[in-house]
């Protein structure tokens, strides 16, 4: 008895994971009061291409949040100062990673739609919080810019 | 119990298969030894970056299998050398999602030095000759086998046996080589060096029924975090660290060879940080030539 009461104190305050976890939740069912974002509605420059008047904004289809079926969403590119979009040469590059898992990124392709809108892949969040995606565009051979965009993933 | 030791070694990371490619060491009167060993494991989830452990639920699974073929030979009366090859096979589940992959994993080649017949330093070189990480373009990257890095690692080990009791001591620093990759879509990555150390500490009794032999051992895993450049960002994670419990039992099969059989655990031990946490069981067969 007392020994085992060694055992677990010994596991407990070490840290020892098997004693001290907690189980993934399960992902919950799909939000249906989220609303689906208009395009309309993303025309504030919050996140922009440095050194241009370019502006990007991801919009999904709904908000995202943490393990479910995969998300689509959108890739919005325009000009700030409202003057016409430049050419961009080739489908911009789109991934994404999470600030605590370095090093996963998983490749999102993308689809020409229209002048400054591209259709993203489906987009699977195996973690809350906030993403990072980096958006890249190339205006001229060799002229790349890219800009940040930020997503918060709901946990459950 | 060289066999043991050397796979509670093991140079990185959990979540690859690099971990099983420290090759098996001669004993002090062999002369040749082959050897293969089976390893079945089941991730039972991991500890983030604050050192909070998180298990899956029932679905969600991350299993293994890791097939290693190893030699090694005496090269003089204190030196030896020896590979290693692995095969690896993964599958992991999702929710919805089910993936699996099978392929070449980390090769390894080792040169060990016998100071006497207790002491041994080995210089392990891993080749990496599987998928690895940065390159993986699986949603689940069950292709990412290895750590895609050359790894070199240095390994100071003791054992002394006393009548039936032995016990053994080792210590290994490893130093995983920057290197560059290309990304699929996002291009060139570049992964700065990084140093990692094993430590672990045993002892086995040697039942006089039919010579079988039972050990335990504890083991400690540490790996520097990793930064990687890419045209976006540079990207940093904190280190890992995980500990091993393994109980082992072995078997001599008269003069045939030796059968061994292993089960390690790494969700007992803490504290553990940025780590994959699996428990997993090996089986290995050896055949030693001696001299």
């Amino acid at each position: 008895m007392r020994g085992s009461i060694l055992f677990l104190s010994l596991m407990t305050g070490c840290g020892s994971p098997l004693f001290d976890h907690k189980i993934n939740a399960r992902p919950s069912a799909r939000q249906e009061s989220v609303a689906t974002p208009s395009l309309e509605g993303a025309d504030d420059c919050q996140y922009s291409f440095p050194q241009t008047t370019l502006c990007a904004q991801i919009i999904f289809d709904e908000a995202p949040f943490f393990r479910t079926e995969a998300f689509t969403a959108v890739l919005k590119i325009w000009s700030s100062d409202g003057s016409s979009l430049p050419e961009i040469k080739s489908a911009p590059i789109v991934f994404h990673q999470h600030p605590q898992q370095c090093c996963r990124p998983a490749p999102i392709h993308v689809s020409f739609v229209s002048p400054g809108q591209y259709q993203l892949s489906p987009i699977e969040f195996h973690a809350g919080g906030t993403f990072d995606f980096f958006v890249e565009i190339e205006r001229a051979p060799g002229d790349t810019v890219i800009a940040k965009v930020v997503v918060d993933v709901a946990d459950s | 119990m060289w066999l043991i030791l050397s796979q509670a070694l093991i140079a990185g990371a959990a979540c690859c298969s690099s971990g099983a490619t420290f090759p098996s060491i001669l004993g002090f009167s062999d002369r040749l030894q082959l050897g293969t060993t089976l390893t079945g494991s089941s991730s039972v989830g991991a500890s983030n970056s604050q050192g909070d452990s998180f298990f899956f639920n029932n679905e969600e699974a991350d299993r293994s299998l890791l097939h290693s073929v190893y030699g090694s030979f005496r090269l003089g009366d204190s030196w030896q050398g020896g590979a290693t090859v692995n095969w690896f096979t993964r599958q992991k589940e999702s929710y919805d999602t089910s993936e699996s992959s099978t392929g070449l994993a980390d090769t390894s080649l080792y040169l060990g030095y016998e100071f006497d017949s207790h002491l041994i330093l080995s210089i392990t070189q891993v080749i990496p000759t599987a998928e690895n990480s940065f390159e993986s373009t699986r949603p689940l990257r069950t292709d990412a086998m290895g750590r895609g890095l050359w790894t070199t690692s240095a390994t100071l080990m003791w054992r002394d046996t006393r009548g039936l009791w032995d016990h053994h001591l080792a210590g290994a620093l490893r130093y995983g080589w920057a290197n560059r990759f290309d990304r699929p879509q996002t291009g060139e990555v570049s992964v700065d060096s990084v140093w990692g150390a094993s430590a672990i500490v045993g002892g086995g009794y040697q039942w006089p029924f039919k010579r079988i032999r039972s050990g335990l051992g504890v083991g400690l895993q540490w790996d520097q975090g990793l930064t990687e450049r890419d045209r976006f960002q540079v990207r940093s994670s904190s280190y890992k660290m995980v500990w091993d419990l393994v109980a082992d039992l072995s078997l001599p099969l008269l003069d045939f060879g030796n059968f061994s059989i292993a089960y390690k655990d790494q969700t007992l031990l803490g504290p553990t940080q940025n780590a994959d946490l699996s428990r997993s069981v090996s089986v290995a067969f050896s055949r030693a030539w001696s001299l």
